[in-house]
């Protein structure tokens, strides 16, 4: 995740939820048993070879469950080659991962029933299991009071040999304010401190406990100590599990403070207005899905600007433009109905480019429409000219129900200030409703409502419809605007189940879609899907930064699980290097899916190759050759290993929540235990690796 | 018939490369059965297999073929070595640790209840000297001190069989007379002990049985009483008489009756160790002292 200097969070990918859960656990039984594979084979072929080989084991002694276990995985995985090859049963539903031209580019994998992932899964489960038994055999043996021991020792060793005081001098120079040193735009003052906090405190300690966890047990083996341990009743693997436990909860302990004192220092330091504004807070966002309409279409393509990085797509400005931007919100929480001052806030941030030089110091012109599913809103007809207004689609009730809002408006707002419904006042009942979201937005906390606002709800509630008439916006500047609660009440009536001319059910429209319409002309309007939502709650800034805060803790307890596990076969420096290197590739895994993508617009490496040898540009069509033909090859296969290596490495960027905290958004809890289920996943095969090879190392060789 | 405590049966360890050819047979085909209460000793010279043996027996290498049992379990066993207790040649104890952490430490690794356990450090420390210095880290320790905390570590399971390598390495002589008490007191305990040394007057003093190792090789194995007999010579010690030409003529007779030579007639000789001791002991008994010339 990326975020510019205003309070805007971009997204490449929804942080996983609950509702992930099935496809990433098939994903993992597919990608985990797939590389747990080759190493069973070498492990079943080395135990029957060797002599007394490991720990406890003599020749053949495997359970049977696993050789039977490991031969059900040899059959399964011939099976799905046979299909891959005669190409049928393929995964249809997650062809891939990364679709740079989406908003959301990468997405959670979906449970897929296709032959092809289903046996693929089987297969990683069947040999998945065959390494687990002998693994959950020697877990029964294990003792919490040594693995205790040794993680005490562990904490110990760190705190005699003084690296604490080593984490807390680096901690120093946090202590100063960041905008001595970094000058910054007062509201960006709490971004740029958090920022650069997390990214300190990140580099401090995971430095600091991959060197710890990339060198313990090879010093004790250099160093013989390890004799004093094995020659005691200790399994191999609570050598492994001590010192992982050791490690974490120092690297707990030592976040935990630094965490705390870093919060202090905020909480206590001269905040600018505009930064407490902007991001001192939590913001809790609703978001919906994005697309673009107009009168050729309700789901066409946003206009490309021709920016570097294509996330955001524009919309034309023109008073009578029909392009519309629709943020539709299939499901939306029922708190928001009951929300105060009956106005559920609405934060936006677009992108503007300027076609014409316009006016100076002046922004953009928007139209806003909120609808809900009982007020459906249609494009005009694409032979329309001049023509660009949406309109209301007529009900079975009544044919023309804009009419009976606006007459239901005008009567209201006579009612509410006096006057009669055809006062020159009310003409204009939508602008009168604007100015009074205005006025709700300034006024104080517990002075009352506008009578206007009070008739927008109620309109709101009745109709499922709400525009406000005119709002300026500027370049990449976030703006709040205010909807009635009275929508979402509407909102929550269900409405009746729609069948198309051929009697098939359609689909039902979202609870709610919010329309936006440039009116200046010439100028483009951008937006990607998290630039607009409701505003379900703003919680503190307090929690959100020690939420973070388990962020950085699952990067640590990923690097200490992945140093020791690498440390049980390899000497310190490879070990560290190993470490590092896996780390950097997780923290490039998303540029490395795209790499390996086939929806690359550019030729791979190979073909690459062949077009400069050829002196051809790269936007040549191939030219179907057998060298281009081979070259194609040679790049699926590249984008084939890619992809592996990008199973091989851990997500790192999934557990940074540095954006979310700078830019003031709620982290929700969901996904931190999502995080937490992912972290154990992705360590726990190579635990697994460190049990066979603690279990089968000859220590004084 | 007892089960032994330690039976290898063909013991062999062979170092490879990483291709698979043989580089050193460091065991070959060793035999060998310690039974309990016993104090076995393995002798050698550097490469012997001496400490390949015993790394054998405790798991820390496996063997390339043979069997290796301790306590009638596989030598590779975790289980077994509750009952087993080792101090290494070197201390290869952790020294950011004081002696009480340290014996803690490794007292936790056993089924040792916590009440137990602390009184076991405490006598421990007691018993190898090392009271006054308990609060100090290892790193602080001289060659010596390490050698008996070392020790202690080993006796904090209360061990059956305990295995000693060159546990006189770095004492003096004081020192190494209390290790072999020590070891003396282990059998009266009951304890099986099976060590390794250099120093031959160590194992002549304390070892019930010895193996001698060459090169992998099992050269020799029996009851050190008997290795050392010399069957052709035959001594005679006597008290209440005094050397003179007389008693020497007379015993050559009896002797020269009896179709022998007589090789030596003088007062026997005690050693230099305990010459050594005899006159520390003095010393502390009554200090200020100080030797004398004798006086023409």
């Amino acid at each position: 995740m990326t975020s510019p200097l205003f309070g805007l969070l971009i997204l490449d990918r929804e942080p996983a939820m609950f509702s992930d859960l099935p496809g990433l656990a098939q994903a993992w039984l597919q990608d985990a048993g797939g590389f747990i594979f080759p190493g069973l084979l070498i492990y079943i072929l080395y135990s029957l070879f060797a002599n007394t080989g490991d720990r406890g084991r003599t020749r053949t002694n495997l359970p049977t469950i696993t050789l039977l276990s490991a031969a059900a995985a040899v059959l399964l995985y011939a099976v799905y080659y046979y299909l891959a090859l005669d190409k049928t049963g393929a995964d249809t539903l997650n062809k891939e991962a990364i679709d740079p031209s989406s908003y959301s580019k990468q997405v959670a994998p979906k449970f897929s029933t296709e032959s092809q992932p289903l046996i693929l899964m089987f297969a990683g489960m069947c040999s998945a299991f065959a390494a687990c038994v002998p693994f959950f055999l020697g877990v029964m043996k294990l003792s919490l009071r040594r693995i205790f021991a040794i993680a005490k020792l562990s904490a110990l060793e760190v705190i005699r040999n003084r690296i604490f005081l080593v984490l807390f001098i680096a901690f120093i120079p946090v202590l100063f304010p960041i905008k001595w040193f970094i000058p910054s735009k007062p509201e960006a003052e709490l971004n740029l401190t958090v920022k650069v906090t997390f990214g300190f405190l990140q580099v401090i300690l995971l430095l600091t406990f991959t060197l710890l966890a990339s060198f313990t047990i090879p010093n004790d083996v250099k160093n013989q100590n390890i004799y004093t341990i094995i020659t005691k009743p200790v399994q191999p693997f609570e050598i492994l599990l001590g010192r992982f436990f050791g490690y974490v909860a120092l690297a707990t302990v030592s976040l935990a403070l630094l965490i705390f004192g870093s919060w202090l220092l905020i909480e206590s330091s001269n905040l600018s207005e505009e930064a407490r504004e902007e991001t001192f807070k939590a913001r809790v966002p609703v978001r919906g899905q994005l697309r673009f309409a107009s009168k050729k279409g309700d789901n066409i393509d946003g206009i490309d600007a021709g920016r570097e990085f294509n996330y955001r797509k524009y919309i034309g400005g023109d008073p009578r433009s029909s392009q519309r931007a629709v943020y539709m919100f299939r499901k939306l929480p029922g708190s928001l109905k009951n929300a105060s001052d009956q106005a559920v806030p609405v934060e936006l941030t677009f992108d503007i480019f300027r076609l014409t030089k316009g006016i100076e110091n002046r922004g953009v012109d928007v139209t806003i429409r909120v609808c809900t599913w009982n007020c459906e809103q249609v494009p005009p007809p694409v032979t329309a000219t001049g023509v660009g207004e949406w309109t209301w689609k007529p009900t079975e009730s009544d044919p023309d129900p804009e009419q009976a809002y606006l007459k239901e408006a005008r009567r209201l707002l006579a009612e509410a200030l006096g006057g009669k419904p055809d006062d020159p006042r009310y003409r204009d009942p939508i602008s009168l409703m604007t100015a009074a979201m205005v006025a709700v937005q300034e006024k104080k906390s517990g002075a009352p409502i506008p009578k206007e606002w009070e008739v927008a709800n109620a309109l709101a509630a009745k109709f499922g419809f709400f525009q406000i008439a005119t709002k300026e916006v500027y370049d990449m500047h976030p703006e709040r605007v205010l909807v009635p609660a009275g929508l979402f009440q509407n909102a929550a009536t269900t409405p009746k189940e729609r069948k198309g001319e051929d009697g098939k059910v359609l689909q039902m429209p979202p609870e709610i879609s919010i329309f936006v319409k440039c009116t200046s002309a010439s100028q483009l309007l951008g937006m990607a899907e998290g630039d607009m939502y409701f505003l379900e709650a703003e919680r503190g800034f307090g929690q959100n930064y020690f939420k973070a805060a388990f962020g950085i803790w699952c990067r640590l307890v990923l690097v200490i699980g992945l140093a020791l596990c690498i440390s049980t076969y390899f000497a310190g420096t490879v070990t560290f290097l190993g470490t590092v290197v896996l780390y950097i590739l997780g923290l490039v895994s998303f540029f490395l899916l795209e790499l390996g993508s086939d929806k690359k617009s550019v030729a791979g490496p190979f073909g690459s190759l062949n077009q400069m040898l050829s002196g051809k540009l790269s936007t040549t069509p191939d030219d179907g050759t057998a060298i281009s033909k081979a070259a194609g090859v040679g790049d699926e296969g590249f984008g084939f290993l890619i992809r592996r290596v990008t199973n091989f490495a851990p997500d790192v960027d999934a557990y940074s929540w540095t954006a979310y905290v700078s830019e003031g958004f709620n982290i929700p809890i969901e996904a931190l235990a999502m995080n937490f289920v992912s972290l154990a996943a992705y360590l726990f095969p190579w635990f697994l690796l460190g049990f066979y090879l603690m279990r089968s190392r000859e220590v004084a060789a | 018939m007892t089960t032994p405590v330690v039976e290898t049966r063909n013991l062999t360890k062979i170092y490879r490369d990483f291709w698979g050819r043989k580089k050193k047979v460091a065991l070959n085909a060793l035999d060998l059965t310690i039974q309990p209460g016993e104090i076995f000793g393995l002798l050698g010279p550097n490469g012997s297999g001496k400490t390949t043996t015993i790394k054998l027996l405790l798991g820390l290498l496996f063997p390339s073929s043979g069997e290796g049992y301790v306590f009638g379990e596989p030598a590779s066993s975790v289980e077994k070595n509750e009952k087993v207790g080792y101090l290494p040649e070197e201390s290869y104890l952790y020294r950011f640790l004081n002696a009480e952490e340290t014996l803690d430490f490794y007292g936790r690794l056993f089924k040792i209840p916590a009440t137990v356990r602390r009184e076991r450090a405490a006598r421990l420390i007691d018993i190898v000297g090392l009271s006054a210095d308990k609060k100090r880290i290892l790193r602080e320790y001289s060659k010596g001190m390490r050698q008996r905390i070392g020790l202690a570590q080993a006796l904090i399971n209360d061990p059956q069989l305990v295995i000693l390598d060159e546990p006189t390495s770095g004492l003096d002589p004081l020192g190494t007379r209390w290790m072999k008490d020590l070891i003396l007191d282990l059998k009266k305990q009951g304890k099986t002990v099976l060590m390794c040394s250099h120093r031959l007057d160590d194992v002549q003093d304390v070892c019930d049985r010895i193996a001698i190792l060459y090169n992998g090789d099992l050269q020799e194995q029996g009851a050190v009483d008997k290795l050392v007999e010399d069957q052709k010579r035959v001594e005679v010690r006597a008290t209440g008489l005094e050397l003179s030409e007389g008693l020497e003529n007379d015993l050559r007779a009896v002797i020269e009756k009896h179709g022998g030579t007589m090789e030596r007639l003088r007062h026997p000789t005690t050693t230099l160790e305990d010459l050594f001791l005899r006159i520390i002991e003095e010393s502390k008994a009554r200090p200020g002292r100080r030797y004398l010339p004798a006086a023409k």
